[in-house]
This record gives C-alpha cells, structure tokens and sequence, in this order.
C-alpha cells in the first residue's frame, strides 16, 4: 500500500465509524479555500468537520497530536468558508478522527469532538 | 428578557447586574461583554467544565451581556448566574423568575465561597429576591435577616432545585443572639496599670480616642487589646455593617458581637490602611468599624498616613477614588495610639536611664502633635513596674473585663438618650458648639477650669476635650451634673499637647 | 571711626576682652588705633591671621555701622565696656566682654543669683529650679541663667513667675533662639528682663560659645547655685568660673549615684555651700529677709490645712514614701484608680504632687 491508497483506506474507516455513530455524512474531500475538509457530518443537528488523520504504529507522534495550531488555524478558516457556501446557519464544530493502523490488527478509531474549542470565530 | 441576575462590588455596596445571552450558529465560541474584569473574561473556561460536568454540551456562538454595560464588574462572583442563565437558555432548566445568584464555579461544577455575600445578600433583600449562595457563604448570610436564601454546594443542586427536581433547603435565618462574647484579653490578666485600665473604661464609655504612653514593655499593646473586651456587643445594625465589610474582603465571621480590633503596623501602606487599590479593597481602618483600630509605635507612622486618616477618623467614613469609581467605606473606630515617651523610651523610668538628648525629646515631642493628636481625648501613662511596686499590689485588685463592660453600657445608654435629639450617640462624637451648650457646669466647676486652663495653657480646644470626658467620667457614675472630681480626673488625661515629657506640669 | 564702632569689631573677633584693652591701654595704645593700624602692626601684636583677616574684611564692609543699624531695628541695645549701663560687677570681672547685645533692659543687679544646671536634669531636678527661680523672684533677687533647655529654663520661668527681672545669658546672638522651644520663654525674657549676649546678631548655636558665656552668668551675679551638673558639664565650668571669681557656690543636694548629680555632688564635697533650704537661702542675702524667716518657719504648711482626708492620705504618703505609681498609691491608699486619678489632680493643682514619670507621681519638694 502506498500512502495514497493508505490515506483512502484510512477514510473508508473513518467513514465506517461515523456511520456506527449514526452521522449523517454528506461529503468527502470538499475543496474549500486554500484548505481540504477531510468529511462533514451532521452529528444529529450540527454540522461538524471531520479531519482524518491517519498513522501507522511505530510512529513517534500519536495521530491526535499531528494537528498543530496553524493546521488549526486553516481548518477553521476553510470550515467557515465551507458553512457559509452551503448557507448552514445552526451550529457548527471541528471533530479530529484518529485512525491507527497496526499490520494485520484491527486498526483504532478514536475521535476527539471540537477541537477548536474556545477558537476565536 | 432574562431574569437571571448576579452582583458586581461597588465598595461595599452590591450591584445587581442582569445577564443576558444569546446563542447563535457557529463554531464553538463565548463572548462576555459588559465591562469584565479578567477573573469575568476567564470565567467562560470555568462556566463551560461545569455545564459539561453537568452533561451539558455548549455549542455555536455565545454572547453573554452583563447589563448595565457602563459597569466595570469584577470577580468570580458572577460564575454563577452566568452558568445559570446558559441552561436557562438551552432549556436545562425551566424559563425563571428573577433571582440573584453568586458563586464562583469549579471545573467539576462545585461551587466556591466568594466575597461579597453580605453586600449581595442586601441588595437581595432590598430588591425582595431570592439569593443562591455557594454553601460555603451560607453562614454570613444567614445572618441578614429578612431574607430568602438557598445555600447549595454545586452547580447541579442549583439547577435541578431551579428545574424543580429537588429542593434546597432555605437558609434559616440566624440571629445573633448570643450578647456574651469570649474575652481575648481580660483586664484581670493586666497586672497593675489600674490608671490605664480606668481610663480604657472612660474610652470605651465615651468613645474617646487614646493614647497610650509608657516605656517599652510596660505593657501597652495588651491594655490597647483589652479595650476591645469592654467595649459592649455589636448591635444588630452594627454587626451588619461589620459583616459587610468582611465579606466584601471575603474573610469568615467569627467572634460573634465582639466589636472587631485591628493593629496597623507603622509600615503598612496607605492603601492597607485606608482602603483603594486596583479594586477599591476596604483598609484596615474599615475592617476596624465599630471596633478598636491600634495604631503602635504611633510616632514612627508616616506623616502622609496620619493625614489621611484625619478625614475618616471625623466623618466615620472613608471615601476612595480610583479610576474605576469612588468607593465608600465605613470607618467609625475607636483609635488607640501606643508610643514611647521618648526615642530611646525610658524617660522617666525608675529602673533604666534615658539616653536621649533635650533636641531629641523635643524633635520626638514635636511629631506627638499634628493631625491625629487633636482627635485624642485621652492620654494615658503607662509605667513601667518595677518588681517591688508589683508585690506592693494586691492581687486581688484587677477586675474582669465583663463587670467593667456592664458599667460602660450603662454609661452609654446614658449618653444615647441624652444625645439622641441630635442624632448624636456618645460624647465623644458631640460637636464643641453643641458640648458647650448642652455640659453647663456649675459655677464651682467653672471657676476650677478657668483656674487649670490658665495654669496649664489650655486652648479652648483643650477646655472641650476635658470637658467632653468629663462628662463620660460624670455618665460613668451616675452623675447628671458635671463636678470638680470629674472635671479634676479628666484633666488627668489631658496630656502635654507634644511637650516633651514632664516638662509643663510643674 | 570711633571708639564704639571700634569695640563692636574688636568684640566680634571672640578673641579681645577687657583684660586685652587694659594692657593695651598700659602699652599707650587705643581700641581705635588697634583697629586702624592696618594689618603690619596687628601681626606685631600678635594677631593670628583668622583675626587679622577678620578685622580687614569687616572694616571693608563698613560691619560695625550695619550692626548698629540691625541693632537699631530690632531695639537691641548695646552696652559696651564704657557705658554706665555696663554692670559693674561684670566690670571687675577677668576677661570681662567688651560688650554686651542685650535684648530688654537691664535690672539693677545688687542681689542677683545665678541658677545652672544640666540641660537633661530630672523632673525633681527642674521642679527645684523652677521653685528656686520664683522664691528669688518673690525676694527681690535677680535671677541669671543661660537660657538654655532644662534647669536653666525651669530657673528662667520660676523667676518670671515672681516678681523680680531674670537675665538670660546666651551664647547664641540676642536675635536666635535656642533651643527651639523656647521662643516664648524669651519673648517673656525680653519683656520682663533681658536677653543678653556677647555674640553678634545672628550668631548661631556652637558647642564653644556656651562655656565661654559661662563667665559672663558668673559675673553678673553675686552668688551661684548648681542645682543638677553631671562631672563633665558647662554647669561644671561655671562653678568653677565663680570660685575664681569668688562668688559664692551653693549646690542642692541630690542623690548619690546619679549621674545626673555627680558633678554638683562633688562640689559639695570641695566645699560648696548645701543648699538645704529655699527660703533660708534666699534670705541669707534677699532684701526681704525677715518676712520670709517668718512664714517658712511655719511649723505645718497652712495650705495643707484645707485638704480632704483622702487628698491628705496621697499627699502624705507621696511626701513621706517618695515616687509612687497610681497603683501602689490606690494599694497604699485603698483607694480606686479613678479616685487616686482625681485626687492627683486636684493636688497638682494645687501644686502639691506633679507627674515625675508615666504614670508616677511626686510631692512636690517642700521647699
């Protein structure tokens, strides 16, 4: 697996996951800006941007510690770009979807809802 | 229109601030506006752990406004109804009638004792609210009486007694009935020192400011404590005042009626005395309202200090202005000044040679005169007791501070009905226009004093001083007309208006 | 130039005095020309250089004439070596002033005493100064002390109490006053006797100057009383400025091993007159003699008569026991402190007790 088929993989996952989650998920990889927006979902009724990061078990960093604050930064500009194109007015957040690959293993999901808490918007 | 309200300090007087919010679509965020302190700002932190603790999740955009807008509000006080008008509005809790709320929140939703109970607890009761309280306040407000208020330990037992799923216990009204208080220092501890212990008597009968004088150890910083056992209990009204100024410094009641004391150190800054700074903090001299503020080692207090304690020291209240506002304080104290009576503080003891030259003595005698000395009616001698002048006295000679407290209520009740067509409550505090018109001595008496105020230089000043305490000594024994005794005994403490010592009273 | 102008100079320099004129005068040599002569004859004669600059500074400035004007002003009179006015006990003096700056008038001075006495006395100390002072008031006598703080203060305002003049020597100018304090003191001073001084105008407060003043409080009385000297003291000084200008000493007793007293302790022992009695002393020499013998021999003092049994029992006990705190007197006395308090009170208005420390109380002496 390259790292491209690696990365689809790891969306496949994510996708699964929300959807056990009972999310609505409405697009995947939307272009917005300067940025991409890995999902959007609908967590009941707020629209929440769903970054997917993907590792494989080895690596130094944990993959929920891979989104710094510039990443952060972009993340919440391409999503209010994003929300304010598709006219969404409710609320809104910025969910991170860790996925860990280990070999043959099931890989790990874990998801860490709102990261951009307390960001100023 | 939201009806959730919380306080803001102004001095000692509690603001009622309404808090409104609104929730709007968006990512995450709170914004307070309104004037918030940093301790307000940071409150979004705190407010959002508490709710989540709570299971409730805060999204989209918030504002939150603490109306009045022009109201600089500070403090962690307002966590509270911040926390509480949230869930209102995401309808956690029901639509509210108007309450007062104050707490400082926890991130695992407890609540913490806050300052400013009491001012908050007023204002309740003024405007005929509710209050919450974080159970820790619950005591200092259980003692305004007149009021509803609900004592409770988090956030959760504040919102589901507000939803109506359980119910807090009101607090019950706690009136401080307890008239006896515990004596720190009882007068009988004081060996000797009968002269001083009288003229503490006189003090706490009239309310007249003292000056202590005597040698190092002889003893002045216990008499100056002393004082505060004989002063009669707080009355209802007066412990209320007491209680507010404690709580807006958010320190714990205690001591019951006993009337507050104070020691300023002569290093303390001005604003440690008198109040102000940053946050308009009441000083020392408001945490010693109704009660004893000492003043040691009075000569070495800086000239600066002691003038600014002039004003409060007459109008019984202090008034502080900072950028934020001008703040008032009460500040009714009964002063005690303590100092030596010269630099190296052994003039005229019988053990241990002065060592100070006359320029010194008169340098020192010079700075016991200024501001404060006009506003002491007493000055008091305090020697120091050498080991065969302590044999000499009997032990049985000191008497407890409580039987002496009896006899200063009395003489108090006196001077309350005789002063009350003035709104005036002790001699003390009467004005010298209205002192000579009201104390006439008889001809005997008048003669006397013209007699002493020419041999001693008394200004006419000093003559209403003398005459002020003697009237106190005169209520002290039942006297309606002022003697010779009395007036010969309040000549006794008139003091050396900053003469150096034993110098004039030839 | 004349010769007053000259003196006032020559006075100036604190070095001339009326010995110095005298020789001069034997060697056929003037104040005038003393001060005319020019700096080659003052080094002949032995001037030192501070003086000899003085003197051509002063004289450049016109100095005597402007002093006399100030003097004029302020209605400070001059009395020099040659005036009438100048006392003549001073006169006969060694190293007598050349002048004297004297603010207020001089009294005659037939029986004047002088009272010294340490600046830092005990309050038993001033008590007996000040009563001294008003006796000899009261006699007739002149009282002479140094203005200073203390027993010569106490001496000052006792005198002015009665009804005789006081002179205050100082050894400051006539137009200063030290110590600070005593500002009113000299105005009274100046009104009912003199300040005197030897110093310029404006002359400030120098360690030196008070001994050197010493001689003149010497000479202008006839006898000298120390009340309180420690062993070094300008009191010290003074008595012995008097027995060489044998006058005579007398010295109150005071206490053995004080230091305050140790000086004048020791005079007594050098055979200094004791001065045990007020009265008698003041009428060895005072011009009322007879009457005062009369009334001091009184066997019980008649204002005693008019005390209340409790003022009688304090006054008692602190007149036989000594100083006494409140409390040991309200033990003693059995008494409580608010009556000790005003019985106190009443009797140091009367002028029986006074305070002699916090909170200790004295008869006063029984002089």
């Amino acid at each position: 697996m390259n790292h491209l088929e690696k990365g689809r993989y790891g969306e496949e996952i994510a996708l699964d996951h929300l959807r056990s989650l009972g999310w609505r998920v409405t697009e995947k990889n939307v272009r917005v800006g300067g940025g991409e927006l890995d999902l959007v979902a609908f967590d009941g009724d707020e629209l929440v941007v769903v970054e997917v990061r993907l590792r494989s078990v080895g690596h130094l960093l944990p993959p929920e510690d891979t989104v710094g604050p510039r990443k952060l930064r972009v993340l919440v500009r391409a999503g209010r770009t994003y929300v304010d194109r598709i006219v969404w007015e409710g609320p809104w957040r910025i969910d991170l979807l860790a996925v860990t690959l280990d070999g043959s293993r099931e890989p790990q999901v874990e998801l860490f809802p709102d990261i951009a808490a307390g960001w100023p918007s | 229109m939201s009806r959730i309200c919380g306080v803001t300090l102004r001095g000692i007087e509690a603001v009622k601030v309404e808090i409104e919010v609104e929730i709007t679509g968006g990512l995450f965020a709170i914004s307070i506006v309104g004037l918030p302190d940093v301790a307000v700002r940071e409150a979004r932190e705190r407010i959002r752990a508490a709710l989540r603790h709570v299971g409730n999740k805060l999204r989209g955009r918030i504002s939150l406004n603490l109306a009045p807008a022009d109201l600089p509000k500070e403090g962690a006080l307002l966590d509270l109804p911040m926390a509480v008008a949230l869930a209102e509005r995401q309808q956690l809790i029901p639509p509210q009638k108007e309450a007062v709320f104050l707490g400082e929140l926890a991130l695992d939703g407890r609540l913490r004792r806050v300052r400013g109970a009491v001012p908050a607890a007023l204002m309740a009761r003024q405007a005929g609210l509710p209050l919450y309280v974080p159970a820790e306040n619950a005591a200092e407000v259980a003692l305004v009486p007149g009021l509803t208020a609900y004592a409770a330990s988090n956030l959760p037992a504040v919102l589901d007694h507000l939803a109506g799923k359980s119910r807090l216990e009101a607090v019950a009204a706690q009136n401080e009935e307890e008239t006896s208080f515990e004596v720190d220092t009882d007068l009988a501890d004081i060996k000797g020192q009968m002269a001083a212990k009288r003229a503490l008597e006189i003090a706490a009968a009239g309310h007249h400011n003292v000056l202590l004088i005597g040698a190092p150890g002889s003893g002045k910083t216990m008499l100056a404590k002393a004082l505060q056992g004989i002063l009669p209990p707080l009355s209802q009204e007066e412990l209320l005042e007491v209680l507010l100024v404690r709580s807006t410094l958010g320190r714990v009641f205690s001591g019951g009626r006993r009337r507050p004391f104070r020691a300023v150190h002569h290093t303390a800054s001005a604003v440690a005395v008198c109040g102000g700074g940053r946050d308009l903090r009441p000083g020392e001299i408001s945490l010693a309202h109704r009660g004893v503020l000492f003043l040691d080692e009075f000569t070495e207090f800086r000239r600066d200090l002691l003038e600014a304690l002039r004003q409060p020291l007459e109008d019984g209240q202090i008034a502080v202005s900072r950028a934020t506002g001008t703040a008032h304080y009460p500040a009714r104290v009964l002063l005690v000044c303590a100092c030596n009576p010269c630099p190296c503080g052994y003039l005229g003891d019988p053990l241990v040679a002065c060592r100070c030259s006359a320029t010194e003595r008169e340098r020192y005698g010079k700075r016991l005169s200024g501001p404060i000395m006009d506003r002491i009616d007493l000055h008091v001698e305090v020697p120091r007791l050498t080991p065969e002048e302590l044999v000499g006295i009997s032990p049985t000679a000191g008497e407890k501070s409580v039987a002496v407290r009896t006899r200063v209520e009395g003489a108090r009740t006196v001077q309350q009905e005789r002063w009350r067509p003035w709104g005036l409550t002790c001699n003390a505090e009467v004005p010298e226009k209205i002192l000579r018109k009201t104390v006439v001595p008889g001809d005997e008496v008048r003669t006397f004093l013209a007699s002493m105020a020419r041999r001693n230089r008394l200004t006419g000043r000093g003559m209403s001083r003398v005459l002020r305490v003697a009237r106190t000594i005169a209520d002290l024994a039942g006297a309606s007309e002022v003697d010779v005794g009395h007036v010969a005994e309040a000549l006794a403490y008139r003091g050396r208006g900053g003469d150096p010592w034993t110098d004039e009273r030839l | 130039m004349d010769r007053r102008e000259a003196l006032i100079l020559l006075n100036a320099c604190e070095s001339f005095d009326g010995d110095y004129l005298e020789g001069l005068r034997r060697d056929g040599l003037d104040a005038v020309e003393l001060v005319q002569a020019g700096p080659s004859l003052w080094k002949e004669l032995g001037l030192t250089e501070r003086v000899q600059s003085l003197l051509s500074r002063s004289l450049r400035r016109h100095w005597p004439e402007e002093e006399m004007e100030r003097c004029r002003r302020q209605e400070i009179s001059l009395v020099t070596l040659d005036d009438r006015e100048y006392p003549s006990c001073l006169r006969s003096l060694p190293k007598a002033p050349l002048l004297l700056y004297v603010r207020g008038r001089l009294p005659s001075l037939d029986a004047a005493a002088a009272i010294v006495g340490t600046r830092r006395c005990s309050s038993y100390g001033r008590r007996v100064a000040q009563e001294l002072g008003r006796r000899l008031s009261l006699g007739g006598s002149v009282v002479v002390s140094g203005g200073a703080a203390g027993i010569d203060g106490a001496a000052h305002s006792g005198a002015l109490e009665g009804e005789a003049s006081t002179i205050a020597v100082l050894g400051t100018g006539v137009d200063r006053v030290f110590p600070q304090g005593h500002d009113e003191l000299f105005r009274t001073i100046a009104d009912r006797g003199a300040l005197v001084s030897e110093y310029p105008l404006g002359t400030e407060a120098r360690g030196w100057r008070f001994p050197r003043r010493n001689r003149i409080i010497v000479g202008l009385a006839s006898r000298l009383v120390v009340v309180e000297a420690p062993k070094r003291s300008g009191a010290m000084i003074t008595a012995r400025i008097a027995l060489e200008a044998s006058r005579e000493v007398w010295v109150v007793p005071g206490r053995v091993g004080e230091a305050v007293c140790e000086g004048s302790n020791r005079l007594l022992f050098d055979g200094a007159f004791p001065l045990v009695d007020l009265d008698e002393f003041v009428g060895v020499n005072g011009q009322r003699q007879l009457a005062l013998f009369e009334t001091s021999r009184a066997p019980e003092p008649t204002r005693s008569l008019q005390l209340s049994s409790e003022e009688k029992a304090l006054y008692f006990l602190l007149r036989d026991q000594g100083e006494r705190a409140v409390d040991n007197l309200a033990a003693q006395g059995k008494m409580g402190a608010a009556d000790v308090v005003r019985i106190l009170s009443l009797l140091s208005a009367r002028g029986l007790v006074y305070p002699s420390g916090p909170g200790r109380w004295s008869a006063s002496p029984e002089l």
